[in-house]
């Protein structure tokens, strides 16, 4: 599957993610330098995706670590099953049984340790490296990202009861960051970075009649194109292909075959999740909006 | 296939020297490239075919660049490094590489050119200009700190500017780490602490009796900036918004907004990395900058717009403005009454009031004060860094 980057691209195709050469070429690369991919992008471009739809195609597991503020090393590393080895301790006790030497190695064992996802990513001893998603690495402290350059540079974690668990094979590993704060310079440079922009019109055109298949092609053209245009003006929160995808999805349902102006109000709550972007749109701009997204679909419909 | 091992050697040396030279060149340009990603970059070229620009482009941009704003920067000079006759065609014919989406993007790209065409003769001219060119320029930076810390900014010339960014850049992430969030030890907390708890019950030879326990220090403090960038402010809004910019980059859940006589939010105009990009945005995209002023409508505009969703009582209100109001007074009072009574604190940094006789005499001032927390100076960084003793005080509570 990494022997070349158009293998990769038709596999990713299969999952139904439709990559550019961008994309691709930064998998591939990824795959041979051993490296971690940086994803940065607007919100709902399909970050997270790209992380599910390499384990897919993979057939590996996908361990995924979504960092959020105050994230410490306990939750994504390890910790010790205090109850449980408070229990065995008690059992000891009770049966009268020397605590100090057997239980005592006993309970700082494997066997009692909860794996959190890197540790999990570490010791996973499954025939295909897995994939480690850590998903929105801005969210979580500074303190965090050293901790994590730290384990990302050399796949292993010591325990102290235990010994240094090395990573048998490296897992692939994915990072995503929405930029609500720059990453750390360090760690940055550790990865391949990745900027995923929201898709041209074609490429959204072909993502909404992969990913909704039984979607009538020009109402298709008609949401990708007014999508487009939507896209050129300045919102609180941009809609991405997330968006455009639930659209599609919701017009189906609603036995839509195109875009008319009281169409695209009734189901406004797909796009934006703001309201005052919805009132903009309401205001002025959408006929303009169906004007420009008909003359689109218009002129695609003359090119083929 | 034809050629021989020689003649394939040979390009790849020369290939060699030309990333290379690409590499001094976007380091010279700002483009954060170290040792560790040329090598990559390098290694990386021979796993695709280098032959195929566009995957040629994509190895190297994975690797050399790093954030989304550098990204223009890597392809103006690729394309100027590695022109070819078709410009472009085989990038645009997979439909992949679509016009930057950024709005922003293309005014500047001239001049970028016109930049980097600029290092590239320098970058290729004789080694000893090159040399003395580096030395003249580390003199001309060299300048003592502590006379721009006191410094008032009205008096700041354009060869302090950068001085003074590099300043904000170090002070803003101290502000930062004041703010972040810890657990800490709680006798009421809802979490357990278990490394606490075995190492308390140790005493009782393993028998559970105390429980620690632990919860969430609160001290995520939202900010929210309202700066004033009437024509009264202007020697002072070019200084503070780059502190402005320095702030956001380093805190999260900072909203940023200019007003003098319409409210606009500019968080999404300084989320970019390089500050003249963003001071271009912000000029493009702020319509009444050096207007007149009047707080009280745009204070209304806040309160009932974005402010409805900002403002909890963990909202820190900071309001950069020299007090200078034509509007309403009365509006202006009521509005900030309200916008004091649903925020935590309000910070009123006033430039005006770092000299020793400023009263705060003007209408628009006299009203506000009631309504404020902190009354502040903002004259130049010394009392910037005043702001950071109260932020201080308000994360430890």
């Amino acid at each position: 599957m990494f022997r070349s980057i158009t293998k990769i691209q038709q596999a990713m195709a299969k999952q139904k993610y439709i990559a550019d050469r961008a994309m691709t070429t930064t998998i591939f690369l990824a795959n041979a330098l051993k490296k971690p991919i940086l994803l940065e992008g607007e919100a709902g471009v399909g970050k997270t995706e790209v992380a599910k739809v390499l384990a897919q195609m993979l057939h590996t597991k996908l361990i995924r670590l979504q960092c959020y503020e105050g994230l410490d090393a306990n939750h994504a590393l390890y910790e010790w099953n205090y109850p449980k080895q408070i229990l065995r301790i008690q059992l000891a006790q009770a049966a009268q049984q020397n605590v100090r030497d057997e239980v005592g190695r006993e309970i700082f064992s494997e066997e009692y340790l909860i794996k959190r996802p890197l540790l999990e990513a570490i010791t996973s001893d499954s025939p295909v490296a897995p994939v480690l998603l850590i998903d929105e690495i801005d969210r979580a402290d500074e303190e965090f990202e050293a901790f994590l350059l730290e384990v990302l540079s050399d796949f292993q974690i010591s325990i102290p009861e235990i010994g240094t668990l090395k990573a048998s094979q490296t897992p692939f590993v994915v990072l995503t960051s929405n930029r609500t704060r720059e990453i750390n310079d360090a760690l940055k440079r550790r990865c391949l970075y990745l900027w995923i922009s929201y898709p041209a019109f074609e490429r959204e055109y072909e993502i909404v009649t992969t990913k909704v298949p039984r979607i009538n092609k020009s109402l298709a053209a008609q949401i990708c194109a007014f999508m487009q245009e939507v896209r050129k003006i300045d919102f609180y929160k941009k809609p991405g292909i997330a968006e455009t995808l639930d659209w599609a999805s919701a017009l189906l349902v609603l036995n839509k075959d195109a875009l008319d102006k009281q169409t695209v109000e009734e189901t406004l709550g797909c796009i934006f999740k703001y309201n005052e972007d919805m009132e903009k749109v309401r205001n002025k701009q959408l006929e303009a909006l169906l004007s420009s997204a008909h003359s689109r679909e218009l002129y695609m419909a003359l090119n083929s | 296939m034809a050629q021989t091992t020689d003649s394939r050697n040979l390009i790849k040396h020369e290939l060699l020297w030309q990333v290379l030279a690409f590499c001094r060149v976007l380091k010279r340009m700002g483009v954060n490239v170290s040792m560790n990603r040329v090598i990559d970059a390098v290694r990386s070229l021979a796993y695709v075919d280098v032959c195929r620009r566009d995957d040629f482009y994509h190895a190297l941009r994975a690797n050399l660049v790093s954030c989304h704003e550098e990204i223009r920067v890597f392809d103006t000079a690729f394309d100027l490094f590695w022109r070819m006759p078709e410009e472009h065609g085989e990038v645009t014919d997979e439909g992949d590489e679509a016009p930057p989406v950024d709005p922003f993007a293309n005014p500047g790209t001239e001049s970028l050119r016109k930049q980097i065409m600029e290092i590239f003769v320098e970058e290729f001219a004789d080694e000893d200009d090159q040399e003395k060119e580096s030395e003249e320029e580390e003199v001309a930076s060299y300048s003592p700190q502590e006379a721009l810390v006191t410094k008032d900014f009205a008096a700041f010339d354009d060869s302090e500017i950068r001085e003074l960014r590099e300043l904000l850049a170090r002070l803003a992430p101290k502000m930062a780490t004041r703010l972040s969030r810890r657990t800490k030890p709680h006798v009421n907390g809802h979490d357990l602490e278990p490394r606490r708890t075995l190492r308390a019950n140790i005493k009782y030879g393993g028998k559970i009796i105390e429980l620690p326990r632990r919860r969430r220090k609160i001290t995520k403090t939202k900010i929210v900036l309202l700066c004033d960038v009437s024509g009264s402010m202007d020697c002072y809004s070019k200084f503070l918004i780059q502190f402005i910019y320095a702030l956001q980059a380093q805190l999260k859940g900072v909203e940023t907004f200019v007003f003098s006589t319409r409210l606009t939010r500019i968080t999404n105009l300084l989320r970019t990395r390089d500050i003249y990009e963003a001071l271009n945005r912000i000029s493009q995209n702020v319509v009444d900058w050096s207007g007149g002023t009047t707080i009280g409508p745009c204070i209304r505009e806040f309160n009932e717009g974005p402010g409805r969703s900002l403002l909890s009582s963990r909202t820190i209100v900071i309001i950069i403005s020299d007090g200078w109001d034509r509007g309403d007074s009365d509006l202006l009072g009521n509005e900030m009454r309200r916008l004091n009574s649903r925020s935590y604190k309000v910070i009123w940094l006033n430039p005006l009031a770092g000299s020793a006789n400023y009263q705060p005499i003007c209408t628009g001032m006299k009203v506000a004060l009631p309504y404020v927390d902190y009354f502040l100076p903002a004259h130049n960084l010394n009392a910037l860094l005043g702001l950071n003793r109260v932020l201080k005080t308000l994360a430890k509570k």
